[in-house]
């Protein structure tokens, strides 16, 4: 279960249980090539496996690219990725709740690192949650193309009712491409969330729009998280 | 946890262990879906099959599911 699409919650599923989400994002447009569209697909399964420890697999991230200049539209598959949130504190007694995030994803010549910090605390109906993320990417035939990112995101999301959330997800990159500091871009999305739940389904929505102006990131980003638990 | 919650658990006649899990559970498990609720909002004869309806999705074990119910309808009496 998601307030969020952007953000991890500390939070991980209960021992025993199974989850199977869905991801699907949409990035389109940016001031290089207006009529840009990327479609990215995940399809995850969640297991609990202690109360602190959830592990998942991502069976195929695949997508869709269209509105190239320079070349066709089509689909690909992306990658496969394996997943490890292990919670330390919890956000309604602790202090700050905090877990730990590390994603391994490997594809057709990509190797990707992906490590988080969440933090999140609880304040009656309302929840914020902080997500550090150091993010290494190797790709190319022989992997030998490196990039790095960091990343911080911040959300809200109030509980309206007990199967509705609305809030706000904020998310701050920095790409390093070949882990070069000079050549640095700095990126700044931030929208609206929305995320539904009854029985044992839920949906969650947000809407990013790009506030700085890099040429090569979308204008806008949409997510939508639709899970079912079993 | 405060001597009130604790006295509220002694007043209901819960043991200390089985008081201690429901709160863990409370804190821990209900929140995976949802914020925590004010237990005086929802009546003492709610709360039993408010929990059993969501049980299955939080994995509860019978005496998890036991131990949550007396945990929030302990400090649900509280004066």
């Amino acid at each position: 279960m998601r307030h969020f699409t952007f953000l991890y919650e500390t939070t991980t599923a209960p021992p025993g249980s199974i989850e199977f989400e869905n991801w699907a994002t949409l990035q389109t447009g940016n001031p290089d090539d207006r009529r840009f569209s990327e479609f990215d697909f995940r399809h995850e399964f969640e297991f609990g496996i202690t109360n602190r420890l959830q592990l998942s697999l991502y069976l195929a991230d695949w997508r869709y690219q269209t509105g190239f200049a320079d070349r066709a539209s089509g689909f690909a598959y992306s990658a496969s990725a394996i997943e490890a949130i292990y919670n330390l504190t919890n956000p309604v007694i602790d202090p700050v709740g905090i877990s730990l995030y590390e994603e391994i994803r490997v594809g057709d010549r990509l190797v990707e690192s992906e490590s988080k910090l969440i933090a999140q605390k609880n304040l009656g109906p309302l929840i914020i949650a902080y997500n550090a993320t150091l993010e290494a990417v190797w790709k190319g035939s022989g992997l030998e193309e490196q990039e790095g990112e960091l990343q911080q995101a911040l959300g809200a999301s109030y509980e309206l009712s007990p199967s509705l959330s609305a809030g706000l997800e904020m998310l701050h990159e920095f790409v390093f491409p070949k882990w070069d500091a000079s050549e640095h871009t700095q990126n700044f999305f931030i929208g609206p969330n929305l995320s539904l739940r009854r029985g044992r389904w839920f949906a969650t929505v947000t809407a990013l729009a790009q506030a700085t102006q890099t040429a090569d990131e979308p204008d806008w980003q949409i997510r939508t998280i639709v899970g079912f638990g079993f | 946890m405060t001597h009130e919650v604790v006295r509220a658990g002694a007043r209901a006649h819960i043991d200390q262990r089985t008081f201690q899990e429901g709160r863990t559970l409370f804190v821990s498990r209900c929140i995976e879906c949802h914020t925590l609720p004010v237990v005086s909002r929802y009546d003492p004869v709610a709360w039993p099959w408010l929990v059993d309806d969501m049980a299955a999705r939080a994995s509860l074990k019978p005496a998890e599911r036991e131990a949550l119910v007396a945990y929030i309808l302990a400090v649900r009496a509280q004066p």
